[in-house]
């Protein structure tokens, strides 16, 4: 019998390590706090507002002529962290990319920035009375944005076309006093833009969802618990990302415009760009007027913090997915896996540490059949647009027969923790074994932390993410 | 602060899975059944960790070493924790501390770029500029695509006063990322070459990108504010102090600031009590010896000597631990007439090994109190090389001139030090201003 825990709790541990490397970088580079001589300028800082936590994509279940993607940024924020309540960064550049014909290349760049507005600057105060409307002059610090659609950024064609500007964002949602009607003021704050077009941007509940709490205390699950070293009777599992608010930039698109025929398939990612600034600026170079830099970049979940090593992060956030394919060894051969592997040797069927093209498949190229965008390997969240939305959804998505779901795109409800635990294990479950001959180990095929959804209802209309909580609520 | 003590809580469970792992591999049942130690990982190592949980974060990290020693990767966090530790706390034995677990985490793993640069960093604080820029090339060569290494490798130029090796790699490392590191160290550059506007737009734009960050925003808004303070900019420079007093509450950097703008403002009981604030929490050399110069200039002399006093003691503490002082320690003493000669071969060493513009200054200042004002203003002259606009160099150059008998160029110099920052030192200011008059 102890070998057997023993065994189930290797394997447990090991996941737990790769739910952890998923979960403890989300938006959050590598940092010393180590300060430097002179001036003591921090090394490196974690730039939380330019931190793109989740991308999301998938064909809008009520409008299904239309494609819906949702970018997260500012990670884990506390509802009650005023006075000064989170915001979009007004020098960022906040930018939603779609390639649609599989070259990695931008082909349509939705590019959105921010102002923000004081209306009173003898007050810290972020409201002076109950914010009735997104007019509500008692609203005292107000953020506007404005929408750039750039057509053929990378070929140098660069046609920008302004789409909106001025467009309201919600306040963040404080309580009862401040922002009473929440829904009503979040919703006020979607815009229709023109040709179909609807955005928003905003403070909304973070959709993430994963057991923190049991994976910390000896990387445990709870479902699993009786089969832990230290066993404890089994568990439901309990959401620790529950509570926590993040800010969410949201576009609704007519398929139409974003495919190009006869191709379906569009590879997204969402990234966030700051401007360089040099010692010596060249004559005639305004300040804050240099070039954009990419500090933050986001196609499949989890890349950056599960396969890109230490060293090479800031060079991968930099560049482009069509030069990824220089990253092509760190998915062929994961050191996840390679740790795995480690652990398992000798005790469960060794799994594939080198030549995963499963992987390869899944997270750079799309799956034949599925959403193949062609040989170009590029880190793109790829989305079928022919395939309607499923009517009930499965959490596992295309693990679970249900193709309208993840890795075809990304819903919000989709149960990235548990399909990452199961395909780094290669327990990729019956219908990808059946359709594609992917592994199936098991019991690696049945892992998961136990948390199964959000602890806040989606909105069954855009912008789809839940309401934010309230600081009054949720200290 | 809750989504602080998520992040880290999440940090810690990952090294503590990595401990497991670790201890399982190594098949000792007992790692298992050991008491867990719930660590972190560089990602706890965030900007704004409060005090009190580095202090947290250090022990889970000694626990979990307890456990297992030969863990490099948890040396590494705990390297850098303990520099954390020493920049809250002030107590320079958290060094010698890093420099252990950090050159063992370098023994395990020669290649490690963590420690590695992280050992640059600890050469930085401890003022051996030329030891960090070894180390700041060497995680180049392990990363050159990481931009926090030309963060090292600048930082160690400029103190070494090759600046124009030192601005190109800031200028790397900003185009490696754009981040509050990177304008931050833009800013300073800026400053440096007399460009005041390009410094405070860099800063601002530092100050935005940090934001959310408790620790990052008082220092950015701390910089921001003192960027104001040198052009004399009181009330500006006064916000940005206390906006960073908001954001970071005790934070000693800006209670030290508001110190100073006290007693600009005439109020001298009030900045006392600041710096007192400051320098009981971390009794760092320039807050005791501003809080003695604010003793003598309320007439107490008694406690500006045992202020000065002070001084002595900390430097030694300081240097038993691997700092070297002597640049501060020979400014200190000639700024209040200690053993002037002996300050003057201070300066001399301090000057050779750190031959900064800071380093001319002090060197200019010690020669011309020692009455050597021909060679001083040779020195000075090289200080103010690169355009600075800095007021306390301006009247040291005015100083010298006086000593060599040029009233108006003495004048010249004092005006415009004054101009400059009617305020910029509790000792000098009203010398130049006599001087001005005379």
């Amino acid at each position: 019998m102890y070998a057997s825990h023993r065994r189930a709790f290797l394997v447990l541990v090991v996941l737990g390590a790769v739910v952890l490397a998923v979960v403890v970088s989300r938006g959050s580079g590598p940092q010393t706090a180590a300060a430097s001589s002179h001036a003591e300028a921090p090394l490196i800082s974690e730039d939380p507002r330019a931190d793109n936590t989740d991308l999301y994509a998938f064909v809008s279940p009520d409008r299904p002529d239309t494609v819906t993607i949702v970018a997260n940024y500012i990670p884990l924020e506390a509802p009650a962290s005023g006075p000064n309540f989170p915001a979009f960064d007004d020098s960022v550049r906040y930018e939603l990319n779609v390639d649609n014909n599989g070259d990695g290349e931008d082909d349509l760049s939705y590019e959105f920035r921010f102002k923000t507005v004081t209306r009173n600057p003898d007050t810290f105060l972020y409201n002076t009375g109950p914010i009735d409307s997104l007019t509500d002059p008692d609203w005292n610090r107000v953020q506007t944005y404005s929408v750039t659609l750039v057509d053929g950024k990378k070929k140098g064609k660069g046609k920008a076309k302004v789409l909106g500007e001025n467009l309201p964002t919600p306040p963040d949602n404080i309580g009862p006093r401040s922002t009473p009607n929440y829904p009503a003021l979040a919703s006020a704050a979607v815009s229709s833009i023109g040709d179909g077009i609807k955005v928003f941007a905003g403070q909304r509940d973070d959709p993430f969802y994963v057991d923190l709490g049991s994976i910390f205390d000896l990387a445990g699950l709870r479902p699993f618990n009786p089969f832990h070293a230290i066993p404890l009777p089994a568990e439901a599992g309990r959401d620790a990302v529950a509570r926590f608010n993040t800010h969410t930039i949201a576009i609704q698109v007519p398929i139409s415009q974003l495919v190009k025929i006869p191709n379906t398939t569009i590879g997204i990612y969402a990234s966030a760009s700051r401007q360089k600034e040099t010692v010596l600026r060249k004559d005639g170079t305004k300040d804050g007027n240099g070039p954009w830099v990419q500090v933050s970049r986001l196609g499949e979940p989890l890349i950056n913090e599960a396969v890109i090593p230490l060293g090479t992060k800031d060079l991968w956030n930099r560049v482009d997915p069509e030069d990824d394919a220089q990253f092509t060894s760190y998915y062929t051969d994961p050191e996840v896996s390679r740790l795995e592997n480690l652990l398992y040797g000798g005790v469960l069927a060794p799994i594939a540490t080198t030549g995963r093209s499963d992987l390869v498949a899944i997270l750079l190229t799309g799956v034949p059949g599925l959403n193949y965008t062609g040989p170009t390997k590029s880190d793109l969240l790829r989305l079928n647009t022919a395939i309607a939305p499923s009517a009930s959804p499965s959490r596992l998505g295309v693990l679970d027969g249900d193709f309208a779901g993840f890795p075809n795109g990304r819903r919000l409800s989709d149960d990235i923790i548990d399909i990452e635990l199961r395909a780094f294990a290669q327990g990729y479950g019956p219908v990808l074994a059946g359709a594609l001959g992917l592994p199936n180990l098991s019991p690696n095929n049945q892992l998961g932390d136990g948390v199964d959804a959000n602890d806040v209802p989606l909105l069954t209309m855009f912008p789809y993410v839940g309401t934010p909580h309230q600081g009054y609520q949720v200290p | 602060m809750k989504r602080r003590l998520t992040v880290g809580a999440a940090a810690a469970v990952l090294a503590a899975a990595a401990l497991l792992l670790g201890g399982a591999f190594r098949g000792g049942s007992s790692a298992a059944s050991a008491p867990v130690a719930a660590p972190a990982t560089a990602e706890s190592l965030q900007t704004g960790f409060s005090p009190g949980s580095t202090e947290g974060l250090v022990a889970r990290l000694q626990a979990q070493l307890r456990t297992a020693p030969d863990d490099a990767r948890a040396l590494d966090l705990l390297g850098l924790a303990y520099q954390q530790r020493a920049r809250e706390t002030g107590d320079p034995t958290w060094y010698a501390k890093s420099d252990g677990v950090l050159r063992k985490a370098l023994r395990l793993a020669p290649d490690d770029l963590l420690a590695t640069s992280g050992l640059g960093s600890l050469a930085l604080s401890r003022h051996r500029f030329a030891a960090a820029l070894t180390l700041g090339e060497r995680a180049r060569r392990l990363s050159p695509t990481t931009a926090r290494n030309y963060g090292v490798i600048g930082d160690a130029l400029v103190e070494l006063g090759r600046y124009r090796d030192g601005f190109r790699a800031f200028d790397r490392m900003a185009t490696l990322k754009p981040s509050l590191s990177s304008y931050a160290r833009v800013a300073h550059a800026r400053e440096l070459i007399g460009d005041w506007d390009g410094a405070v737009s860099a800063m601002k734009l530092a100050a935005d990108s940090a934001i959310g960050e408790q620790e990052p925003t008082a220092w950015t808004r701390v910089q921001l504010g003192k960027l104001y303070w040198n052009r004399g900019r009181l009330a500006q420079a006064d916000r940005e102090f206390r906006d960073a007093l908001t954001a970071f509450p005790g934070y000693v950097y800006a209670l030290d600031a508001r110190a100073q703008v006290e007693a600009a403002r005439g109020r001298i009981r009030p900045a006392i009590a600041l710096e007192r604030q400051a320098s009981d929490t971390i009794p760092l050399p320039q807050f005791v010896a501003t809080l003695g110069d604010l003793y003598r200039v309320e007439g107490d002399e008694r406690g500006a000597r045992r202020e000065y006093a002070l001084i002595g003691v900390i430097e030694r503490l300081l240097r038993a631990n691997g700092v070297k002082t002597d640049l501060e320690t020979a400014l200190f003493d000639v700024d209040h007439r200690v053993r002037l000669p002996h300050a003057l071969s201070l300066a001399r060493l301090a000057q050779a090994e750190r031959p900064s513009i800071d380093g001319d200054d002090v060197l200019a200042w010690a020669l011309a109190r020692n009455g050597r004002c021909a060679e001083a203003r040779a020195w000075s002259e090289r200080a103010l090389r690169l355009g600075t606009r800095d007021a306390l160099k301006f009247f040291h150059r005015g100083w010298i001139e006086a000593c060599l008998g040029d009233r108006s160029a003495a004048r010249l110099w004092y005006r415009r030090s004054l101009a400059l920052n009617p305020h910029f030192s509790i000792l000098w200011a009203p010398v130049a201003r006599k001087g001005v008059s005379s």
